[in-house]
């Protein structure tokens, strides 16, 4: 079983999985914002990487969206 | 009468953010009647209590997300206004970078508002990190446009670096306490006359963007003192004419200053003009 963050959640998954299952997964219980990037473990990923990006136990994924700005 | 960004050429010389009007009709509205043609705008980690789906009011007032999003698009296809995403909250180089790579993906532009603060206090640039995000992202094909202080030698390594756009402060940001230290920011635009200079933070009247045009900067970035106006909409128009008019004084030549009176009534002949001597 691997444990990995995502938005600083908590999320326990039986088995190996990329990220692009595990963002699957977390959409599920959560609203897919329109538009989004990512980093794990602040490192940006890009969306052509998903599929065959690994997660490993530990991994930390943060999600982001657009908001306003000055 | 165009503003060069990156190659860019803008018919205004305001650039504008989209953050802390009262609504996001009000936000928009401003935009347009500053006549901007690029706003700034943000990234930020989705909330996980915002986005369950399960809450109410799911992204919505200042924490932004698919409204204000959907708004900023209208903008920009309706009215050709560019984006500009932020590094807004990062405090090292390697936060700033992989936020600039996140934007890069998300917005579509190599344009990076690079900001990287070194003091909670008065959010102060962090020269060190800024020069070296500033390093990367020039490296990985960014255009930069990295908001500073008002500091010569630092404006000068940026240029340096290949930041054709530099962005100094006037004041504080939120402060709207004008432009603090004219003398530096003359000094700039005196030592690096091909840099695209923009005064970033720190304007709070319309007097002050003009002046900023008028010292012969080319353009100014604001936010707050639009969004925080009671009336945000006819601020922006305020502003608008304010750069407006800072730029043609600016290319009419301003007058020297003198230290003494000099009469502007010509005296010779006039009726005892001798008694006055």
């Amino acid at each position: 079983m691997i444990t990995i963050s995502i938005n600083e959640q908590k999320y326990k998954f039986y088995e190996q999985i990329t990220l692009s299952e595990a963002l699957t997964r977390y959409f599920e219980h959560e609203s897919k914002p329109t538009v989004f990037a990512l980093a794990v473990n602040q490192n940006f990923v890009p969306q052509t990487q998903y599929a065959n990006h690994q997660l490993s136990s530990g991994d930390i994924v943060d999600i982001f969206s657009p908001i306003q700005g000055g | 009468m165009s503003l060069n960004i990156y190659g860019s050429e803008l018919d205004s010389r305001l650039l504008i953010g989209t953050a802390l009007y009262p609504s996001p009709e009000i936000m928009k509205a401003s935009v347009i009647a500053s006549k901007a043609k690029v706003v700034t705008l943000s990234l930020k980690r989705q909330s996980p209590i915002l986005g369950s789906k399960q809450g109410s009011g799911l992204e919505s007032g200042q924490g932004g997300g698919q409204a204000i999003w959907q708004y900023i698009q209208s903008l920009a296809s309706e009215h050709e206004i560019k984006l500009l995403p932020n590094t807004a909250g990062c405090k090292t180089a390697d936060e700033a970078y992989t936020l600039a790579q996140m934007s890069r993906e998300l917005f579509g532009t190599p344009w990076v508002k690079l900001e990287v603060i070194g003091d909670d206090y008065n959010l102060q640039p962090d020269p060190i990190e800024l020069l070296d995000a500033c390093k990367r992202l020039i490296a990985d094909g960014f255009q930069v446009l990295p908001y500073c202080t008002d500091d010569l030698v630092l404006c000068q390594r940026l240029y340096d670096l290949g930041c054709q756009v530099i962005m100094p402060w006037a004041s504080p940001i939120g402060t709207g306490k004008g432009l603090l230290n004219p003398y530096n920011l003359t000094t700039i635009r005196e030592r690096l006359p091909k840099a695209t200079l923009i005064i970033d933070a720190g304007i709070g009247k319309p007097s002050d963007a003009c002046q900023a045009l008028e010292l012969g900067y080319d353009g100014v970035l604001l936010n707050s003192a639009v969004a925080l106006a009671s009336d945000p909409v006819t601020m922006a128009q305020a502003f608008a004419y304010a750069v407006e008019s800072g730029e043609l004084a600016r290319s009419a030549g301003l007058m020297p200053e003198r230290q003494t009176a000099q009469p502007s009534t010509p005296t010779l002949d006039t009726p005892f003009w001798h008694q006055t001597t």
